[in-house]
């Protein structure tokens, strides 16, 4: 890096940084109850953002050896590049090559073992459902270096092992779960007896007219929804004054139900690292606590356009496919959220339902204006509740609204049971969420 | 390159049934432009990609770095043995060895990156005249060459460059929770000049956008609908992107054509072979050539798009349509560049046959799931044949197979655009696809706001 900096200092380049990623990803995917494909793949990449003339510019190369070019497409793109106060983190800042978890030390031979099982044991529930698995590894080394002297070096494994079931007939409905965790693990009995359950009631269909109902949406739609609010939280849009939440900060937004809090260094979520994609330090940030918008999520250059210090929230994910990658900008982006839990079990929920539709996942839901808070799309496996009691499914209503909306005025109750969910490269531990009051069209 | 990957296919052809290596040299430049503010980046990519099958089980494998091509062969071959006995056997393609390549005026990175940068900025500047109302403006441009090399243990070498240009204009106003927007794109696989040229469209979407925030929202009901040939072009891709998507998922039942019949006027196919349009790809991730296919005429499903693989399954040739991303990604079926023919009647004669309607245009997303279909679009009332009051968020659902059989007229020539589909809700910059229709009228659909 020695040389890497002189060049950069005779190329006028005030600050820089370089990201290095290595990638090794196995997995092992079954579809329609059929192994279908097995994955190999090695990845390398390096990403170089320079400063000068107070612009910001960014270039991304696939192998370590373009550096100099990609330093120099940098600089071309700092010409026209955003004027930026970003302050590089100095090597004090240097959590010190940080070696997180150890190797993932399972060969593709077992995932396929493991995976077959799995697949074995929802095939057998007899009902002719279409079941899909997949188990996998990834084992991730990222590096930054800067022109403050940074190094830092993180090694991180992951393990992940996902399933889900479909109706043969309606392929579009069923139930899906999962876990991201950082050595093998199983997923619970008691969690693949429920999916069945659910996906068992799914079977029925249930006329449901277009009317205003009590929502459950499951940890796994509340986390789709926490995405979208996460747009309105990063610093970017708020310095910018395109976020919903800008000037509110310490005002009442949400629900005294909603306290949010991102947790970088939580070991059960997957990107959780002591630092982040730029090398600043992680730190927990209470975004929402009690309804009161407390904190927003920065990276370095919306912490310099803020004038504020970083919290650690830098990440260069691709945006479509939530997956660390080298050709991302870093954005402030959480990493694992904590939705505080309510106080009634679940099934109380549920049981407290007059009519009701629980949601666990809408289709196109975040094509919707992001930024404003918008989502729409169709609810396919939507369980009709009537009475307290699970009737059936309904396919084809749709749903749309605005999640700050939904947040504020329509919470009713969160549930004391929290689940792993995942969306687009945010992890969290999520409650159910019922709410009230909820236009189905 | 050749040399050196033909040395390998040898060493290893003895141990799998079939073996490819595709090769990639990809470079990107994204310009975005937000109210006159640019951010410029680049991105260069090579890496390689190895396919095998044996005994009907196929392995895939990647890397960035072609020094490691032997090993990401071996790990292709190594998950090939393990899936072994899956059926699965290639449709015969002819052995290939051509070379397509890029023309020095095609080549987008000939044109210097200042040129770029100013004439994205001169259309902000444009909409920067109506700051003071409160329009922004949000310009995209984006182009990546691909130099793709792929051989197999056949004997086909195909080498082709292929450019990719699309970007999009877009102008949004604001008030309070009322946000709009309106936009202009373009996408050509020949030339970066197709960003110029848009000044008059620019200006309209600035002062479309301006005037969609004054604008009611759209009534509810179901009612007759015309699209305009951007809202056609943007929804007939989701819908027979799903549909398609839909039969390949059934794929264990023989690969059938969709069973949701069209209306008999329309008349759909996929070409990449004009040169112009994003989409545009001689040969496909497979190294077969090419061929415009018909995929539904006179009101039924002709065909489905096909791999090697699943065109063996269902005993048809395969058309070229394995598309991939880049060399990690796998090939997959994947539309080009999907045209609609045009039908016979002029926009006045669809208008006047709608006493109370609504003329869809400006379309915002489009989302299909293979049964049901959403479009976000702004509008127009039609009253009496003639266009009424313009409306914002206009929300159109139903039913696939509805909205296909209600199709009850499809304008001619004049009216087709080309759109690529940044407005389906793809991110700039994906599979270079584009979607070309004429405005057609649905004599019934269901109609929401907001």
């Amino acid at each position: 890096m020695k040389r890497f900096s002189e060049v950069a200092a005779e190329r006028k380049a005030r600050q820089w940084d370089l990201f290095q990623l290595n990638r090794t990803v196995r997995a092992v995917t079954i579809v329609n109850n059929t192994l279908q494909e097995l994955t190999d793949q090695q990845e390398e990449g390096i990403a170089v953002r320079v400063v000068k003339k107070e612009r910001l510019g960014f270039s991304s190369a696939s192998a370590f050896d373009d550096k100099y070019t990609c330093l120099d497409n940098a600089l071309a793109a700092a010409e026209y590049g955003e004027k930026t106060r970003l302050q590089m983190p100095a090597a004090s800042m240097d959590r010190g090559n940080g070696v997180y978890e150890g190797r993932m030390a399972v060969s593709l031979e077992e995932m396929v073992e493991q995976g077959s099982a799995l697949a074995a044991r929802l095939t057998q529930a007899g009902k002719g459902y279409l079941v899909s698995v997949r188990i996998g590894t990834s084992e991730e080394e990222t590096r930054v270096y800067n022109s403050a002297g940074l190094h830092s070096a993180l090694r991180c494994g992951r393990f992940h092992c996902q399933a889900g079931c479909q109706l043969a007939d309606r392929p579009l409905v069923g139930r899906h779960l999962g876990l991201w965790s950082t050595g093998p693990d199983r997923l619970s009995e008691e969690r693949l007896d429920n999916l069945l359950t659910d996906i068992g009631i799914l079977e029925k269909a249930v006329p449901a007219a277009k009317g205003v109902y009590q929502v459950l949406f499951t940890p796994n739609a509340v986390m789709d929804l926490l995405f979208v609010l996460c747009q309105g939280l990063a610093g970017t849009p708020i310095a910018e004054g395109t976020s919903p939440l800008t000037g509110r900060l310490s005002e009442p937004v949400f629900s005294p139900h909603i306290s949010i809090q991102s947790n970088p260094g939580k070991k059960a979520g997957s990107f959780a690292a002591p630092f982040d994609d730029e090398g600043s330090p992680g730190r927990t940030v209470d975004l929402i606590r009690q309804g009161v918008f407390e904190d927003y999520l920065l990276d370095l250059h919306s912490a310099g356009e803020l004038q504020r210090g970083g919290n650690g929230h830098g990440r260069r994910v691709r945006c479509l496919k939530g997956v660390r990658s080298h050709a991302a900008p870093p954005r402030p982006l959480p990493v694992h959220l904590d939705l505080a839990p309510g106080t009634e079990p679940y099934r109380d929920l549920t049981a407290g339902m007059h009519t009701g539709v629980v949601i666990d996942h809408v289709h196109g839901w975040l094509l919707g204006a992001m930024p404003a808070g918008e989502f729409s799309g169709t609810i396919h496996g939507g369980m009709v509740i009537r009475r307290g009691r699970p009737q059936g499914r309904t396919d084809g209503l749709q749903l749309r609204g605005n999640v700050y909306t939904l947040l504020q005025d329509h919470v009713i109750a969160l549930s004391r049971e929290r689940h792993t969910a995942f969306s687009l490269g945010v992890h969290g531990r999520i409650p159910y969420m019922l709410c009230r009051d909820v236009v189905l069209y | 390159m050749r040399s050196f990957f033909s040395s390998l296919l040898s060493r290893f052809s003895a141990h799998c049934d079939y073996l490819d290596i595709r090769h990639q040299y990809i470079e990107t430049l994204t310009i975005a432009c937000r109210d006159g503010r640019p951010r410029v980046r680049t991105h260069l990519e090579r890496g390689v990609a190895a396919r095998a099958l044996y005994k009907g089980g196929w392995g895939f494998a990647r890397c960035s770095d072609p020094a490691y091509t032997a090993s990401c062969v071996d790990a292709a071959i190594r998950q090939a043995r393990l899936l072994q006995g899956a059926p699965c056997r290639l449709a015969p393609v002819p052995v290939l060895d051509v070379e397509h390549l890029l023309a020095a005026e095609s080549d987008p990175r000939q044109a210097p990156l200042a040129e770029k940068v100013s004439l994205l900025q001169r259309y902000a500047d444009m909409a920067g005249r109506y700051a003071g109302s409160g329009v922004g403006s949000a310009l995209h441009y984006h182009e990546r060459v691909v130099l793709s090399l792929f051989m197999d243990t056949a004997g086909s070498f195909v080498y082709q460059e292929i450019p990719d240009i699309s970007g999009a204009l877009c102008a949004h106003a604001r008030r309070g929770a009322n946000r709009q927007s309106a936009s202009v794109s373009f996408g050509s696989a020949a030339s970066w000049e197709v960003v110029y040229g848009h000044d008059r469209e620019w200006l309209d979407a600035v002062r479309l956008a301006r005037s969609l925030v004054d604008a009611p929202v759209a009534g509810k009901g179901s009612l007759p609908v015309i699209l305009a040939a951007d809202a056609a072009a943007v929804l007939l891709f989701q819908v027979v992107s799903a549909l398609l998507h839909r039969c390949r998922a059934g794929a264990s039942l023989g690969d059938a054509v969709p069973d949701v019949p069209g209306a008999r006027e329309l008349h759909i196919y996929d070409s990449a072979l004009e040169p112009s349009t994003r989409g545009f790809e001689p040969y496909d991730a497979e190294g077969v050539g090419n061929r415009p296919l018909t995929l539904l005429k006179d009101g039924r499903w002709r065909n489905c798009l096909h791999t090697r693989e699943s065109a063996a399954r269902s005993a048809v040739p395969p058309a070229g349509h394995a598309r991939a991303f880049s060399y990690k990604h796998r090939p997959r079926p994947c539309l080009h560049a999907l045209r609609v023919t045009p039908g016979n009647a002029t926009l006045p004669d669809i208008l006047a046959g709608v006493t109370q309607g609504m003329y869809a245009f400006n379309p915002r997303y489009a989302a299909c799931d293979g049964r049901t279909y959403t479009l976000s679009a702004s509008g127009y009332r039609v009253h009496r044949g003639r266009l009424e009051r313009l409306v914002r968020d206009l929300r159109l659902h139903g039913s696939v197979s509805a909205l296909l059989q209600h199709i009850d007229g499809i304008a001619d020539a004049p009216e087709i655009v080309e759109t690529p589909l940044w407005r389906a809700g793809g991110a700039p910059g994906g599979m270079a696809q584009s979607s070309t229709s004429p405005a057609m009228r649905i004599s019934r659909a269901e109609a929401g706001g907001k």
